[in-house]
């Protein structure tokens, strides 16, 4: 098994973009934004008007979708089909200007550049600066955004900035995230695209989308999704993570976890990761293998992406399943290493 | 790109006739009272471009009371 190696987040040795581009797909059909694909009830170009019924169009486009995918699934000519679904997106939108969502956009483009990134020309970090830099220019630009109208009509009671009354006055609180929120995609827009500084560029990111969460109370679809994956992407690892999204591979783990499970005395590799006196204490080791497994992300991306509450739950029950079990075997090593 | 929050009720009529809740958004793919995170003109464009796309003999007039973010505002169109 590779090594993941986040101090070097600035080479990409392995290249996982096909990966990310099955993540994205899964995060298109989990969000249940696919069951308004396909429909020409508003085209915004002309040639879909009044041609064929709209209901002929959906499944027309559903079929290509799922064929692309399941190529792209099946490792069959994956970059052309990434391709392909990328702009069957487009397509879709094309035909249908009320599903267009900016959050769709930027999953389609994120496919098409998947589709046309390699280890040695990555064009992510120029897709993410395009994002994050019009995105600040579209809120210099908004004058209700620059006065502070928008967060003001945002946040009328907001609970944090209330408890921050004492020491910042409402109007500061709402004008200081109005020009952090600027500043910080002016950042994120021109961080990106330095290699050496990327990583602090990711954590300044990560922070920034998980912030406009707790306040805003809102998940805003795929797209905080589509913004993981990309940033997944652009981590450094020799871990091919593709390869690792095998079937024989599933029933390998799933084969070495229920081995462990019945007969506690044998070492048994999780992950790929020996169990061992060494490596129990190296946590970082273990957090790694964790991270390191691909089928961690694809729950993760359905965990985030579905918004059906009861599978929520489940998904989420399964990971600290995992998680408690995988702590357990650490702890119970631990305790026969110190009797011992 | 996630910036303007607009809380709107629309209204629709087709010969004079005014359409309710089901029928706006029978026609109009999107509901008559709602909240839009893009910008108005986005808004507005889903109603008209129906009517231009879709143009028929009838007498259309469409009307949109908004508050966009703390801004007050009404519109009318017909065809």
């Amino acid at each position: 098994m590779g090594k993941l190696n986040l101090q070097s987040i600035d080479k990409q040795p392995s290249d996982n973009f096909v990966f990310c581009g099955k993540l994205v797909i899964l995060a298109v059909y989990f969000s249940g934004i696919i069951s308004k694909l396909g429909y020409a009830d508003l085209p915004l170009i002309s040639i879909f008007e009044h041609n064929l019924p709209s209901s002929t169009y959906f499944i027309i486009w559903q079929i290509l979708f799922a064929a692309s995918s399941l190529a792209v699934f099946l490792n069959w000519k994956t970059r052309e089909f990434l391709l392909t679904n990328g702009l069957l997106l487009i397509l879709a939108i094309l035909m249908n200007e009320l599903c267009y969502s900016n959050n769709l956009v930027f999953a389609a483009c994120l496919l098409i550049t998947f589709s046309v990134s390699n280890r040695f020309y990555n064009w992510v970090p120029i897709q993410l600066s395009i994002v994050y830099f019009g995105a600040f220019i579209d809120k210099l630009w908004f004058e209700q955004w620059r006065n502070g109208d928008f967060m003001t009509a945002y946040f009328p009671h907001n609970r944090i900035l209330v408890h921050l009354q004492p020491i910042f006055s409402y109007h500061f609180s709402i004008m200081a995230m109005t020009y952090s929120t600027l500043v910080i995609e002016l950042l994120l827009a021109i961080l990106i695209l330095i290699p050496k500084i990327r990583k602090y560029c990711l954590l300044l990111g990560l922070c920034f989308h998980f912030s406009t969460i707790v306040f805003m109370h809102n998940f805003f679809g795929i797209y905080i999704v589509a913004i993981l994956i990309s940033y997944l992407s652009l981590i450094n690892t020799t871990i091919n993570l593709n390869q690792e999204l095998s079937l024989s591979r599933l029933t390998d783990y799933i084969k070495s976890v229920s081995a462990g499970l019945k007969d506690k005395k044998k070492k048994e590799m999780w992950y790929q990761f020996n169990l061992n006196h060494h490596t129990f204490r190296n946590y970082k080791a273990v957090f790694i293998s964790i991270i390191s497994n691909p089928y961690l992300y694809a729950i993760l991306t359905i965990f985030l992406t579905f918004n059906y509450i009861y599978i929520n739950i489940l998904l989420l029950f399964v990971i600290i399943v995992i998680a408690v079990i995988f702590a357990i075997q650490i702890e119970l090593r631990e305790r026969k290493t110190r009797n011992a | 790109m996630y910036h303007t929050k607009i809380v709107y009720t629309a209204c629709a009529s087709v010969n004079g006739v005014e359409l309710n809740d089901q029928e706006f958004k029978k026609r109009y793919k999107i509901p008559a009272k709602g909240v839009e995170l893009r910008a108005l003109d986005i808004l507005k464009r889903k109603m008209t471009q129906r009517e231009i796309i879709y143009k028929d003999t009838n007498k259309v007039v469409l009307r949109l009371n908004y508050t966009e973010n703390t801004h007050k505002g009404t519109w009318t169109w017909e065809n």
